[in-house]
């Protein structure tokens, strides 16, 4: 996951920054409370500790773990500090599609998506 | 509804109107109510009246509010006034709650249900899901109930269902102790108390209690609207979803996005983009996003639409069905950058990401032309960065410098090397920022491999300007410097080395082999400083370090490093007859065995070009008197181990021939048939690899038919040659791209049989198919097919014309296995994958093969032994005889060791049992 996120620190963060973000993030989850959290946070930190980590971080991070955009949705989620409360009107909303019947699998909508398909480009070589 | 149908009951004409009205026909039944009033009004109307009724009703059901309006409209105009009041609350509470379905229509006749269900459940009864899922509708709805009569059921209930709603309000905005406070008025055996659980899970959801969420959300009944309501925290905790609870997939996305502090509206994007992800579509999942999220999409900046920038624009490609779409995905991509209206950062988003994806398949130009794009997008997005540009500069340079694949499995794509490229791009990495260590080892690496020792040397001082602390370049500095033989400068460079690091064991290693060197070197001109070499070689902390290293960390190890080894170099280099002497039987008695003395003098001798004893040239010649096929392939494996990898040289392999060939020939004399095993195995090994692998090995097969040679020479007539040696020197024909014809082959094979030697009949037989597909090979590459036109193929300049590698495609058991193997053999990891690429290439061939051995009695456990053997390199422990249970030569002042012919179970490599090795 984005080491920037885990951290929450913007894209331009200075060292000090860094490292104060890494410093509460530490408070936040002790190894002995929540060992996952802490190791994320300690490969954050590596990955964003320096100038130039932060640029390799930003622009050629390794390969997210998740598969697709929902997959990534949900890892997002699961991130300690970025759950917030949904709002009246989205609590409304969850709460109305989830009290109607069964939604039954959407075969026509993966159809149309084909459809939407566009013919593949020639390849570049 | 107050319609009574028993007056017409008795009624002919009324009956099908009362038929339809039973039905739910309402529209039919208040058109025939209609003819029939044109008869008698007064009498039908009550017809007409209750099919209008019931069609306002299902219509407001349907949420048709306005359709309904009309229809109440009309009935106004004829119904009693209750009737159009009961008509205008329904259709108030179908605006007012907004739910837009049955249950807004229905909502007082569902209140009334609640207000039954709630009776029944104080009264210790239970509900059905059906019943329970009309509860949630109410609560879900936020109806608003009626007060009912102070101190009633109903009002009790009513209360109830407004705590609900009061918890619902501030769990949605995040009050958690107003929502606890609205929840304690709920009695126990309310018929809305899963929902206290729902939100108390909710609360410890958003505290990060993931046990205590989980333990609320448990107790929700199965199937309710609660239990799929949950889910959505659950998701978010990571915590188990019960896989009979699915929630809706749209909202689902809505309510993941709400909770990451996004508008739940992307929700019904982020989900079309899931289904068109997961149908291989992702240009179209591309697209979705973009117009979803439009100038904000795809980004960097940390938060949602990065992480689907990210998941988007991902390079995985953990399959070769991945790898393809990744491929597809990109070339799409790369068409669209040219679009004008993309932001700067979202055509640097793109171009990175073509870059990365493309870097393995493109050609050098194209690589090249990426990742500059992305370099100017960059300074353009970002501002001047001599940081970032070297990082991105350094990128490319590694892509350019990275070897071609060699055909074993699992390692991606192959793309031939740039060196010119990738010597630009590493110079412009370490000009744009000279501390950036990366970007100093690649090139010092490239130097090593490609440059002069000038520009190496060059690099080399650059970097300690820079880097005045870096170990590996002042490792690399002093070992420059031990090169050209300024000892007293590397010895300082190491010691340096060793300064900054005292558990840097390569430094120790150098430093012991540069004070031997420096011994040899002071041996011919100041012979009086070697006491000095030798006390400081004693003293020298890396003696010995080396031996101790895990051979899974560092698989070979360096024999000279290891004391008795140094002790035995000592006593050739030392001009002292008694010193000699001494340390020489120091080195024996400290030696694994007194083959593997005699034999590290011979090579030492011959690396370091210095005489040796005469008892140790007669030992050496008693060893390759008595030596056994076993013998002679463990010498070749030292010889491999450490002439090739230790010094690096493919020139020196050419020397190797002077130390294997006596060995060779002389096992020949003896016994021909041991050459001639040790040609088969290597013919074996060389045929079963590509071509692009036989660089180094060709050499060694050169020496080794070299040394057969003289035995074709002093045939009476060539032609009546053993067969064997004339199918060893074919293949060494055909692996160093000379012409060899299957027909040759074929004849050989065939004398082969005939002369009954089985094994070499199956190495006959993959000569000759591997000629045959090397012929076809090149038969069916039609270039007309290939290219369109000549720019295009003037695009392949710098691609091997050489057929396409081997592929493999193995299943994870399969994998498993040669890993299995590689550890029993003691290999270093990733040793599996080599074996595969030996046992698998050509798959057909080498499982034939195979069989054809096992046949001959060879068992699974020696063909991965041979395997491993052939892997080189193996780690030299894995390769020692096991640990004798006889006692070592006692340490006597005047060693005279004499080699034993090593007992069969005492090897590890050996195949067959030789030739009834005679004992000197």
């Amino acid at each position: 996951m984005n080491p920037f996120l885990i951290l929450n620190v913007p894209l331009d963060a200075t060292d000090d920054q860094v490292r104060k973000a890494y410093q509460t993030a530490l408070q936040s989850c002790p190894p002995e409370g929540d060992p996952v959290r802490f190791q994320a946070v300690q490969e954050a930190w590596s990955q964003l500790r320096d100038e130039r980590s932060r640029w390799k971080a930003r622009l050629l991070p390794p390969p997210p773990a998740t598969d697709g955009p929902m997959d990534a949705l949900i890892a997002l989620a699961r991130l300690p500090g970025q759950r917030r409360p949904l709002g009246l009107p989205a609590f409304r909303q969850w709460l109305q599609a989830c009290s109607a019947p069964p939604e039954k699998p959407a075969a026509s909508s993966s159809a149309g998506a084909q459809q939407k398909s566009k013919p593949k480009n020639k390849r570049r070589r | 509804m107050g319609f009574d149908p028993a007056p017409f009951t008795a009624d002919e004409a009324a009956a099908p109107v009362l038929a339809h009205l039973a039905g739910a026909k309402w529209r039919k039944a208040r058109d025939l109510a209609k003819e029939l009033c044109k008869q008698d009004k007064p009498r039908y109307l009550p017809l007409v009246i209750a099919a209008n009724e019931g069609l306002a009703r299902e219509m407001l059901g349907k949420g048709q509010v306005k359709e309904a309006a009309e229809v109440i409209a009309y009935l106004k105009t004829i119904a009693p006034p209750e009737l159009i009041q009961s008509l205008q609350e329904t259709k108030e509470v179908a605006v007012v709650t907004s739910a837009g379905g049955a249950a807004a229509a229905t909502a007082v006749d569902r209140w009334n249900s609640v207000l039954i269900l709630a009776a029944v459940v104080e009264a210790g009864g239970s509900v059905s899901a059906e019943q329970l899922a009309v509860v949630d509708g109410v609560v879900a709805s936020f109806f608003s109930p009626p007060a009912g009569e102070p101190g009633s059921p109903a009002a009790r209930v009513a209360e109830e269902l407004k705590s609900v709603l009061a918890a619902c309000e501030a769990t949605a905005t995040g009050q958690w102790e107003a929502a606890q406070t609205a929840l304690r008025l709920l009695p126990r055996r309310s018929i809305f108390q899963h929902w206290r659980m729902l939100l108390r899970g909710v609360r410890h959801a958003h505290q990060d209690e993931a046990a205590l969420a989980q333990q609320c959300f448990a107790t929700l009944p199965e199937g309710s609207a609660t239990a799929r309501a949950a889910t959505l925290w659950q998701l978010a905790l990571g915590l188990p979803v019960p896989a009979n609870v699915r929630a809706p997939v749209n909202a689902k996305a809505g309510g993941l996005a709400a909770l990451v502090g996004a508008p739940s509206s992307c929700g019904l994007a982020i989900a079309q983009a899931a289904r068109e992800w997961k149908a291989g579509q992702r240009i179209d999942c591309l697209a979705t996003l973009t117009k979803e999220f439009r100038s904000g999409f795809p980004t960097d900046e940390p938060g949602l639409l990065s992480v689907l920038s990210d998941a988007v624009l991902s390079t995985r490609n953990s399959s070769r069905v991945e790898a393809d779409l990744v491929s597809e995905f990109a070339d799409d991509v790369f068409h669209l950058l040219d679009a004008p209206r993309l932001s700067p950062g979202q055509q640097l988003r793109l171009a990175r990401f073509c870059a990365v994806a493309q870097a393995e398949e493109l050609t050098p130009p194209d690589v090249e032309e990426d990742w500059q794009r992305v370099i100017t997008l960059a300074g353009r997005f970002y501002g001047p960065s001599g940081v970032r540009d070297s990082m991105l500069w350094l990128q490319l340079a590694r892509n350019m410098a990275k070897k071609e694949s060699i055909g074993i499995p699992f390692f991606g794509r192959s793309r031939p090397r740039d060196e010119k490229r990738a010597l630009k791009a590493f110079t412009m990495a370490v000009t744009a920022d000279p501390l950036n260590e990366e970007a100093q080892m690649g090139l010092l690496s490239f130097y090593r491999e490609h440059g002069t020792p000038k520009q190496l040397a060059g690099h080399v001082e650059f970097v300690i300007r820079h880097l005045p602390n870096h170990k590996e370049s002042l490792r690399e500095a002093g070992r420059l410097a031990v090169a050209r033989k300024a000892y007293g400068k590397g010895l300082d460079f190491l010691r340096r080395v060793r300064q900054l690091d005292p558990l840097d064991r390569e430094a120790g290693g150098q430093i012991i082999l540069a004070l031997i060197s420096q011994a040899v070197e002071a041996r011919k001109k100041k012979p009086g400083s070697l006491p000095g070499i030798w006390a400081e070689l004693e003293s020298s902390p890396g003696l010995g370090e080396a031996a101790r290293l895990d051979p899974a960390v560092i698989p070979m190890t360096d024999p000279r490093l290891e004391r008795w080894a140094v002790k035995l170099i000592q006593s050739l280099i030392d001009p002292d007859p008694a010193a000699a002497a001494a340390c020489r039987a120091e080195g024996t008695r400290l030696a694994p065995s007194a083959t593997d003395a005699v034999i590290l003098q011979k090579l030492a001798g011959l690396h370091y070009k210095l005489p040796s004893a005469p008892e140790v040239e007669r030992d050496w010649k008693a060893l390759v008197a008595a030596a056994t096929l076993t013998d002679v392939w463990r010498a070749a494996v030292i010889n491999f181990t450490w002439w090739r990898l230790v010094d690096g040289s493919i020139r020196r392999m050419y020397s190797s021939s002077n130390f294997l060939n006596p060995i060779l020939a002389a096992a020949g004399e003896k016994s021909p048939a041991t050459d001639f095993e040790g040609l088969r195995l290597l013919t074996i090994y060389f045929l079963s690899l590509h071509r692009a692998r036989l660089q180094n090995g060709v050499i060694h097969f050169q020496a080794i038919s070299e040394a057969l040679s003289p035995a074709l020479e002093k045939a009476a007539k060539p032609a009546t040659a053993d067969a064997r040696l004339k199918l060893a020197l074919l293949a060494g024909q055909f692996l160093r791209y000379f012409p060899a014809t299957v027909s040759e082959a074929e004849k050989l094979t065939a004398r082969l049989r005939a002369d009954g030697h089985v094994q070499w009949v199956a190495v006959g037989e993959l000569l000759a198919e591997a000629i045959d597909r090397a012929d076809k090979g090149f038969e069916g590459c039609d270039e007309d097919e290939e290219f369109d036109d000549k720019e295009e193929e003037g695009d392949f300049d710098d691609f091997s014309d050489e057929p396409d590698l081997p592929e493999f495609n193995l299943s994870e058991a399969e994998i498993d296995e040669f890993e299995v193997k590689a550890q029993l053999l003691g290999l270093p990891p990733g040793g599996g994958a080599v074996i595969a690429a030996i046992q698998l290439s050509p798959p057909e061939l080498q499982q034939e093969f195979k069989e054809r051995l096992m046949s001959t009695g060879m068992t699974e456990e020696q063909w991965c032994e041979l395997l491993a053997l052939l892997a080189l390199p193996v780690p030299l422990p894995a390769l020692r005889p096991a640990p004798t249970p006889v006692p070592k030569p006692a340490p006597k002042p005047a060693p005279k060791p004499k080699p034993k012919p090593v007992s069969a179970d005492q090897l590890e490599f050996e195949l067959e049992p030789p030739d009834a090795p005679p004992v000197p």
